[in-house]
């Protein structure tokens, strides 16, 4: 290939091995060091930008240049924000990032915005299996099928994410839900294409951030909810109610907020890492990604729950205690 | 009679498991995280969780420990190595293994708690 050119890291990985695995010539790896400062003696994570220089000058071109602008800029995006994951380079698995943040939600809150996040989700989950579907038998019939069910989720999808989810982002006038995702899939980007890719990175990026805010509004919606038990226990019973309403439903929060955070955050761990060690999922990406999701929503929705139940008890005893 | 004490004894045990973690988040992590600079499981874990809340410290610290405790069988998949482990501190070992596995009683004594829920 004439002139620079640039690829994405599709898998994290130490740079030497990097270095390795692109069988460059010994006049041009000094060249792909000095290119390649931004990642270089570090683990290259997946949405970095790798670049290869001109193989028939050992000086840095005007070209190259503007590959190490755009490299530096993608490495800020990237580290600013939490989008540095393969769904940057499939569309599907970019869904999969966005509904990672969206567990984190589930994982603190038994209210309306989990269910709106829990929809999302299954969402996303029936288009991943639409792909895996499509990838496992890749004929034309099928493909024709799997583009119209993929339009169908999509559709969905942008039903979903029309409200407060998407509020802010940027995305709402971009059209379809495969607009807004869309990223070309191919491996090799030319320097034209670049900058379209900064762009994207940092609009997905701003939608993540939006999602995750979900468990901090769930745990607003879960305090208002205890906070309205408590005043109508008080306005309507007697004075007795509303002492132990209090002391009943504090304590149940408590056990609510306080097991789906601890079990959401063990779940999230315990999902990465028995995928890692299990199955030989690397803990960046879209694949651990997907593991997190499964760990931390089921610890956090099962510890809430039980937390919740617990509370209830614990303040019912602690009531007895004091008041009784 | 027992079992009313085993319930609130969980929840203390939840409660005083938060300043824990936290002080581990915040005091020890990094300076932990420093002998592990090479090892792509904590990595990927710092960036998968990069931006959850708390800048995903608690999955950290926890990923830490799980590196402490099981390190032959995370080099199994050459996701870290043990000589990089043996290299950290015995204080910072405790400071991440003891919070991790305070949290891990106090959820399971929560989870027994709500199953003998009335």
């Amino acid at each position: 290939m004439q002139g620079p050119y640039a690829f994405i890291n599709e898998r994290p990985q130490p740079y030497p091995l990097l270095k390795l695995s692109l069988s460059l010539d010994p006049h041009t790896q000094t060249k792909f060091d000095t290119l390649n400062q931004h990642i270089r003696n570090t683990v290259v994570l997946p949405g970095q930008l790798v670049i290869i220089g001109d193989h028939r000058t050992a000086s840095c071109t005007a070209e190259e240049a503007r590959l190490m602008q755009s490299a530096a800029n993608i490495k800020h995006a990237l580290l600013a924000h939490s989008a540095t994951d393969q769904f940057l380079i499939k569309n599907y698995d970019q869904l999969q990032a966005i509904m990672s943040h969206a567990s984190l939600g589930i994982g603190s809150v038994s209210s309306a915005w989990s269910k709106h996040l829990a929809q999302i989700e299954q969402t996303l989950k029936e288009i991943d299996e639409l792909h895996k579907q499509y990838l496992r038998n890749a004929t034309m019939g099928a493909r024709n099928e799997f583009l119209a069910k993929r339009r169908a989720l999509f559709a969905r999808l942008d039903g979903q994410l029309s409200g407060l989810a998407r509020l802010g982002t940027g995305l709402k006038n971009e059209g379809s839900i495969k607009k807004m995702l869309g990223i070309s899939s191919k491996s090799y980007w030319h320097h034209g294409e670049i900058r379209g890719y900064e762009e994207t990175v940092k609009r997905v990026a701003r939608a993540s951030e939006l999602l995750k805010k979900g468990t901090y509004i769930g745990i607003a919606l879960d305090v208002g909810a205890t906070a309205l038990e408590i005043t109508e226990a008080c306005s309507t019973g007697r004075k007795q109610e509303c002492t132990q309403a209090k002391y009943v439903e504090s304590s149940k929060l408590v056990g609510s907020v306080g097991g789906a955070s601890a079990g959401g955050t063990l779940g999230a761990l315990a999902g990465i890492g028995a995928c890692a060690i299990i199955f030989g999922i690397p803990t960046a990406g879209a694949g651990a990604l997907a593991c997190a999701i499964v760990g931390g929503a089921t610890g956090g929705l099962a510890f809430g729950n039980l937390g919740s139940k617990g509370g209830e008890w614990v303040g019912g005893i602690l009531y007895q205690a004091v008041e009784g | 009679m027992y079992e009313e004490y085993f319930a609130v004894g969980s929840f203390a045990l939840l409660l005083l498991s938060f300043p824990i973690v936290f002080s581990a988040m915040y005091k020890k992590l990094d300076a932990a995280e420093r002998y592990m600079q090479y090892s792509t499981f904590i990595v990927g874990c710092r960036h998968t969780f990069r931006h959850a809340h708390f800048e995903g410290r608690p999955q950290r610290v926890f990923a830490m420990a799980t590196v402490i405790l099981i390190p032959k069988i995370i080099q199994w998949r050459g996701m870290v190595l043990v000589e990089d482990v043996e290299k950290i501190p015995r204080h910072l070992k405790y400071w991440m293994v003891i919070p991790t596995l305070f949290t891990c009683l106090s959820a399971t004594c929560l989870a027994i708690t709500g199953f003998l829920a009335p």
